[in-house]
């Protein structure tokens, strides 16, 4: 800052530097630069630079254009002349003062939040969207309050695979008595059935099962589950030869690729076997009967359940034990 | 969305929001507006509505009729009446902003006093959003008018302040772009007056106005004895012959009149320099404390302070729009988001 004072300067300006002008009008009043640093209350070393036209003592020049006004005034001068002689000299050199931050640490690049930001906002985009996919799969809006008694109804369907004579095609079956027996095998039946299908006593099962399950759907659906379970065994135990034969012929006379429904009210229903065909789906009107062949087991959504008729390898199944509040059941068949 | 498309045909602004002066910096304008803060409301019945703002309301002042009222919403440094305050910053916002296509919706920087008080604040940022403005920053009115007579306010050495105001004074010190100390008394160009008309009333048994005492100080108001003597003619009510009489004052009457708020000045500038850090104590004593604002003005002040205090004193250059320059610079930096002269609400 001291070498603002440029002698080049002060050849080119004609007119007396600020520092000649008050030194001229200091020493015609007879005053010593003590007694103006006395007044001023500035040390004389700034007094004597100011009329030097030296201005390392004070380097910023807020301070020393004060300094050249507040001498003049005390001198009794005008100010206006020794400013302007001082701006004629730097004025051009001193631009006026910016504001500048104290920090010199930058800040955080602006880009780096935006990306982070916008990460975010597509992470989130994206799991609000796998929720809606993954809901939309589910079906829609039904409510999941079913999905714990499908394991029951598949539990009890288990212990009652062919008891109910099927009055439609009790006589194909009995034409095709001579492959039916293998069915059960043929579906490969899980691990429970699987060793009941060795001994013939497994076959007598459901002459057992029969009066229970009737009992039972007639009571509570949820205990059917329990008392399935408990079937086989006890009928096992029973193991009688006479209705052996008869219950064998039953069994057989069920086909487990086929559905049969009875509409008595407007029902929305959705049929899937196993292969993922759909194999109905849509509103069926009242009075409508509908006889459907796939895959066992059927992913099967029933509305209006109460007002539909369902049976399976010849045995009515109850769905209102399995319809939800809402009266839609939702539920596996023939597993 | 609508504002910030208007935004684009406004300009920023700065905003010194005085009890006296209202100054608007308009940012790459400079300052472009500078009218007294006062407003005439008229009122007709239950309406009120606004007759005049600015100069024209202040000729108003104390000459107004039944159903005018003229009156300065701000009051120490604060707003004294917000609905008044609000109309009149709209006024003046359109009035800087020329285009009438669309209602002007810019930036704004408003000093603030530095000890007002949250609700203050938020009452003169309210208002300012309440006048158009899109979005209102606050800035402490010593770090304006430091940054507006040129101090080094962000290097790490104490500038001291001093901004007399209408209302109020500031004084502050400051350094690295923040306020270490700051004090603020509720003494300022205002008090001046009411000293004068004090002083006249007691002495001459006359009545005289606010605007004639601000005239009185204006012309031969000093604050420190042995300059030349002044007179000047004055006309008042005679408070016992109830007519208006003509007499003369002088500097020195005056001088007496003012001593009183001048030295709780100088005791506020004295107990903020006790209340110093000593490292920045020492460099206000090497350099000095600046004055500002429009008391600054007062003939001879720096030489009473310089005087009581021992240090030396310089008037900044053009006081009375210190504040307003010191906001429009600080306006230029608002983009820059390390900017820290902001006050936080």
């Amino acid at each position: 800052m001291s070498d603002m004072h440029d002698p080049s300067l002060d050849a080119v300006s004609s007119t007396p530097s600020p520092g000649a002008l008050l030194k001229a009008e200091r020493e015609r009043q007879g005053l010593s630069l003590e007694q103006i640093a006395a007044g001023l209350n500035l040390r004389p070393a700034v007094i004597g630079g100011l009329e030097e036209d030296d201005y390392g003592e004070v380097p910023v020049s807020a301070y020393r254009r004060g300094y050249l006004r507040a001498y003049a005034r005390f001198l009794g001068m005008d100010d206006g002349p020794v400013i302007g002689a001082y701006n004629a000299r730097h004025g051009s050199q001193e631009a006026e003062r910016p504001v500048t931050p104290v920090q010199v640490t930058k800040p955080p690049s602006r880009l780096g939040a935006w990306l982070f930001k916008l990460v975010t906002l597509l992470v989130l985009l994206g799991l609000v969207g796998l929720t809606l996919l993954w809901w939309q799969s589910r079906g829609g809006n039904e409510l999941g309050g079913l999905e714990d008694e499908a394991p029951v109804a598949v539990d009890s369907l288990d212990g009652t695979p062919a008891n109910e004579p099927s009055r439609d095609w009790s006589s194909q079956v009995a034409t095709d008595q001579g492959p039916e027996p293998e069915a059960p095998a043929a579906i490969e039946t899980p691990g429970i059935e699987a060793p009941g299908i060795e001994t013939p006593g497994i076959e007598a099962t459901p002459s057992e099962v029969v009066p229970e399950r009737d009992a039972t759907t007639a009571d509570d659906a949820a205990g059917v589950a329990d008392e399935a379970d408990a079937a086989p065994p006890s009928a096992e135990a029973a193991d009688e030869p006479a209705t052996e034969e008869e219950a064998t012929e039953e069994a057989a006379a069920a086909d487990p690729r086929r559905l049969e429904l009875t509409f008595n009210e407007q029902s929305w229903t959705e049929i899937f076997d196993a292969n993922g065909q759909r194999i109905l789906i849509g509103l069926q009107e009242p009075g409508q009967t509908a006889s459907l062949e796939g895959e066992p087991p059927f992913r099967l959504t029933v509305g209006n359940a109460s007002g539909v008729e369902l049976r399976y390898r010849g045995e009515t199944i109850d769905l209102g034990a399995r319809a939800g509040a809402n009266n839609v059941a939702r539920f596996t068949l023939g597993e | 969305m609508f504002k910030r498309l208007r935004g684009l045909f406004s300009s920023d602004l700065s905003i010194d929001l005085g009890t006296a002066n209202t100054l608007i910096y308009v940012r790459g304008r400079g300052i472009v507006l500078d009218e007294p803060s006062v407003v005439a409301i008229r009122q007709a019945g239950n309406m009120r509505s606004v007759a005049a703002v600015g100069s024209d309301a202040k000729r108003m002042l104390g000459r107004t009729p039944g159903n005018i009222t003229a009156i300065r919403p701000m009051k120490d440094g604060v707003i004294a009446d917000f609905t008044v305050t609000e109309q009149m910053l709209q006024h003046f916002i359109r009035k800087v902003h020329q285009s009438t296509f669309l209602t002007p919706s810019p930036r704004v920087l408003v000093c603030v006093p530095c000890m007002s008080t949250q609700v203050e604040r938020r009452a003169i940022k309210e208002s300012a959003e309440g006048a158009g403005a899109r979005e209102v920053f606050l800035i402490e009115e010593p770090m304006a008018a430091a940054i507006g007579a040129g101090l080094p306010v962000e290097e790490a050495q104490g500038s001291m302040v001093v901004d007399i105001g209408g209302g109020t004074s500031e004084i502050a010190i400051i350094s690295l772009n923040g306020v270490v100390y700051s004090e603020s008394i509720r003494v300022g160009g205002d008090r001046f007056d009411e000293a004068i008309i004090a002083y006249v009333r007691r002495h001459y048994g006359s009545l005289i106005g606010e605007a004639t005492a601000e005239r009185i100080k204006q012309e031969i108001g000093c604050a420190y004895p042995g300059g030349e003597l002044r007179e000047i003619d004055v006309r008042g009510r005679n408070l016992a012959e109830g007519i208006p009489r003509s007499f003369t004052l002088n500097s020195h009457e005056i001088l007496e009149a003012l001593q009183e708020t001048l030295s709780s000045i100088v005791t506020a500038v004295k107990s903020a320099l006790e209340q110093s850090p000593p490292e920045l104590a020492s460099d206000i004593a090497e350099r000095g404390l600046v004055l500002t604002g429009g008391g600054a003005l007062l003939r001879d002040l720096d030489k009473l302070i310089s005087e009581e205090t021992g240090l030396p004193v310089i008037v900044a250059e053009d006081p009375l729009t210190c504040v307003a320059r010191g906001g429009g610079k600080a306006l230029e930096m608002i983009d820059q988001h390390t900017f820290e002269l902001l006050s936080s609400d």
